[in-house]
């Protein structure tokens, strides 16, 4: 399991639309507002690095999401331990 | 608080994302990392693109064991894109990793040692220089070189050998941007800097898709146009890339067009009595082609580009050329050019950055924090090892030309050097180098740090030339000029050695190495040195026992009169970079260029003083439309551009190492309008065939996605390294007659389905 903190950059006119379009993708969880207009910052949990980077991939092509910027990538192994080296912020 | 293993990673997550979302994160356990307990962290710069984010590696038992974005770096402030983040992924694979000399034996790269690996290096170049003379032979480095590595090797070929065929790959980026502003003001590299972004409320755009090639400058101006007050964006590209989400207004230009449409603003600014007098009569001159003209004249000369006669030009609406002007000139808002490749890459690119300067000359918006023209680099280390360094054919250290006699005494002083053994003739540039070395003129060649036989236009010339010299190549992994060489040699990768990064915004930052070399790999400069030594110029070489040594000779180059001037290397391994010119008048660096008070080499009583000209002015230039080389036909009737996308750098020679990134976006694609792909009967995924004049590639077509060429027009990732996909077989060799820089970024093709 690889576990990313997102920082998404939007359309602020359109923040609560995406904010509820994020809410709707099964891999993000926690999506929250963030300290200024148009930011919101998720958690992302996906099977793998590989998956982790199309689920960006894809999140960067929703209307009114300017960037997707990963601020913490970590993998864990189902028993907990951790596994490929972190990526911290 | 009890917390399972997840649960204090999803934490962990949550309040890294919400502190850069702008939020105060709770802290979540008081726990430490168990990857990087018992690691040292080691402070440096990302490896990919001219941005210079500030990177922290953790190391331990000589490995990478994380990597996090520096928030204490001004630069990125923490944040890493894709590419930074999967770091340490090229730093732990040997996949690719060339890890012991390699000589060609019998047609194949054999093992070798590396005292036979240097011996016939030297000894294949000694020979070409005794037998043929100094311009026999060349170096092809890298903006990704360190600025060490630059100077061992310019001082090696230009300083001992005696030859300026001196390269290097900004030719293929940066060269317009270097004769850009070295004519209009007379000295190399931005006024501002990457600060300037949080003071802009204009944000003009062109010819360059930041969102993808710099997404942290990108990152900054969304947070600028969400957080600033009327904060207006203006794109101007052909393509539709994701930088239009943010624009106000977008201009679809046609390829070729934008000289045509930048007169077009000057025109309106001027028509409409936005431009500042006062500041033009004090700080600038007008010259054409032939020579100084009048303000008077300047205007007589744009008249050919209104709005309305410049619309059938570009396609553009005359209003929407009006629209974008007066952003641009707007009165008591900050306005902030940036622009790359799209600008540089072309036949008329210096052109394109006096007319770019020409807006901010005209209305004063320049040289004030949000008020500037800024080019982007594309290199890590294009501008601090290369621009500065003086690693191109014209170019000697801190702004210094191979033509000057004074200049060649002053630097061959600091190399203790003969000066009468330096040539005072250019040498080769970037395509000529490789032509010469191609039909025998140059019967050696030492590349350093790039891939040209992947990253050159016109692939069947140049890899024909890479197979007729004596090729030696010092690089990190195998890649398409590798195969090609006589002999290749291991180099150290990133933060497996230690040395100096110079980035966009005239920020020099220090590198540290955290882990040992791969294999039998060595740090460029050890190469550089040995190979020096063995060429029989050991008595200029032995002194550089350490990076610091040659830094602080470096050092030496600037002051006087120069305006480059640098801080003792050890400042930079303690700081998060230092924007030149610092020294003891501006020990903090330089935040605005030619500012008195700011620039330490404006003369006092001049408030702005532009001192790369004789008379302090900057020059406005009239620079008329000119097509590019080559204009779409009935034979080749699309225009091709390439490009790059996010998660991809250059030729791929790391980011095809990281698998996360490969299985993520790991297609690379040719884009074509839906008009133009349903009229051939092109559909995603299919395979296209790419003919151009030069030659052909097969491609995979992608319509719609998150960029769309304007109809007429295919964009060709440049990335795949596959020898059938290589889109510089299709690109063109033509140069700027001015710096000499190939114009990639538009050619005519014939797009068919394979």
């Amino acid at each position: 399991m690889v576990i990313s903190g997102l920082v998404f950059q939007c359309d602020p006119t359109r923040i609560e639309a995406i904010a509820a379009e994020l809410a709707a993708v099964p891999e993000l969880s926690d999506v929250t507002p963030g300290g200024e207009p148009g930011y919101l910052a998720a958690v992302l949990e996906a099977p793998s690095t590989e998956a982790s980077v199309q689920t960006l991939h894809r999140l960067r092509s929703i209307p009114g999401v300017y960037a997707v910027m990963p601020t913490y990538i970590h993998a864990v192994e189902e028993d907990g331990k951790c596994s490929s080296p972190a990526v911290l912020s | 608080m009890q917390l399972s293993r997840r649960s204090f990673v999803k934490a962990s997550a949550l309040a890294a994302a919400l502190a850069a979302a702008g939020c105060t994160p709770k802290p979540v356990a008081p726990k430490e990392n168990p990857e990087t307990e018992g690691a040292t962290w080691y402070k440096t710069v990302c490896r990919y693109c001219g941005v210079g984010c500030g990177v922290m590696v953790a190391a331990k038992d000589n490995r990478v064991v994380a990597v996090k974005g520096d928030t204490e770096n001004p630069v990125n402030k923490g944040l890493l894109c894709v590419k930074g983040y999967y770091l340490d992924r090229i730093m732990n694979t040997e996949e690719g990793r060339i890890l012991k000399p390699l000589i060609r034996k019998n047609g194949q790269l054999t093992e070798a040692s590396w005292d036979e690996a240097l011996d016939l290096v030297a000894a294949k170049f000694r020979e070409a220089v005794d037998q043929y003379g100094p311009d026999s032979v060349g170096f092809y480095g890298s903006g990704q070189n360190h600025a060490e590595e630059t100077y061992i090797a310019n001082k090696l070929f230009k300083g001992c050998i005696g030859t300026n065929n001196v390269e290097g790959n900004p030719r293929t980026c940066m060269a317009s941007a270097v004769a850009g502003f070295a004519s209009t003001f007379g000295k190399d590299e931005p006024m501002g800097n990457l600060d300037d972004i949080e003071h802009a409320d204009t944000f003009f755009i062109i010819g360059s898709n930041t969102a993808e090639a710099h997404p942290i400058v990108y990152s900054r101006i969304t947070t600028r146009k969400q957080t600033g007050k009327d904060v207006k964006v203006i794109l101007a590209d052909p393509r539709r890339h994701r930088v239009a989400d943010i624009a106000d207004i977008f201009l679809p230009f046609r390829p070729g067009s934008d000289l045509a449409l930048l007169n077009a603003f000057a025109q309106v600014i001027i028509e409409e009595g936005l431009h500042d007098p006062d500041f033009i009569e004090r700080h600038t001159n007008f010259q054409d082609g032939e020579g100084p003209i009048t303000f008077e004249q300047y205007v007589e000369f744009l008249q050919d580009y209104t709005p309305e006669k410049v619309a059938p030009i570009t396609g553009l609406s005359p209003e929407d050329i009006r629209a974008a002007a007066r952003e641009i000139g707007a009165r008591g808002r900050k306005t902030l050019s940036l622009w790359c490749m799209g600008i540089n890459q072309r036949t008329v690119g210096t052109w394109l950055n006096n007319a770019i300067y020409n807006l901010h000359l005209l209305t004063g918006k320049i040289c004030q924090p949000g008020n500037n023209p800024f080019s982007l680099t594309g290199q890590p280390s294009a501008c601090g090892s290369v621009r500065e360094g003086g690693g191109l054919a014209h170019l000697l250290p801190c702004g210094r030309s191979v033509t000057n006699e004074q200049h060649r005494k002053e630097v061959a002083a600091v190399w203790g050097v003969d000066y009468t053994r330096m040539s005072d003739k250019v040498g080769y540039h970037t395509i000529e180098l490789f032509r010469a070395a191609g039909d025998g003129r140059v019967k050696a060649l030492l590349v350093s740090c790039t891939n040209p036989a992947h990253s050159l236009p016109n692939l069947n010339s140049v890899r024909a030339s890479c197979e007729k010299t004596f090729l030696v190549v010092i690089d990190a992994f195998h890649n398409r000029t590798t195969e090609l060489a006589d002999v290749v040699l291991p180099a150290a990768l990133w933060c497996e050695k230690e040395g100096i990064y110079g980035n966009t915004d005239r920020r020099t930052q220090h590198m540290a190495k955290a882990i040992e070399p791969k294999g039998e790999a060595k740090p460029d400069v050890w190469i550089l040195l040995e190979i020096a030594k063995r060429m029989g110029y050991g008595e200029y070489f032995d002194h550089y026992t350490s990076n610091e040594v040659i830094w602080e000779e470096f050092r030496k180059m600037g002051g006087g009169n120069t305006g480059y001037d640098y801080a003792p290397y050890a400042r930079y391994k303690e700081e998060r970079g230092i924007r030149w010119p610092v020294n003891d008048k501006q020990p903090n660096g330089t935040g605005q260029r030619y500012v008195e008070g700011d620039d330490p080499f404006v003369p006092e009583g001049t408030g702005l003083y532009f001192y790369g000209k004789p008379d302090g002015k900057a020059v406005i230039y009239a620079r008329p439309h000119q097509d590019p080389a080559e204009m779409p036909d009935d034979e080749y009737p699309f225009f091709l551009s390439t490009g790059r996308i996010l998660e991809h750098w250059h030729t791929i020679t790391m980011t095809k190492r990281v698998p996360e990134i490969m299985k993520g976006a790991g297609e690379f694609y040719c884009e074509i309008h839906e008009d133009d792909a349903a009229r051939l009967g092109i559909k995603t995924g299919d395979e296209v065939r790419l003919t151009s004049r030069r030659g052909q590639v097969i491609a995979t077509a992608r319509i719609g996605g998150r960029a769309v060429p304007q109809r007429g027009m295919v964009m060709l990732l440049m990335h795949d390294d596959r020898i059938e996909r290589l889109a510089n077989f299709l690109t063109n060799d033509a140069v700027d007659p001015t710096s000499k820089q190939m114009e990639y970024k538009i050619c005519a093709v014939r797009v068919e389905k394979a």
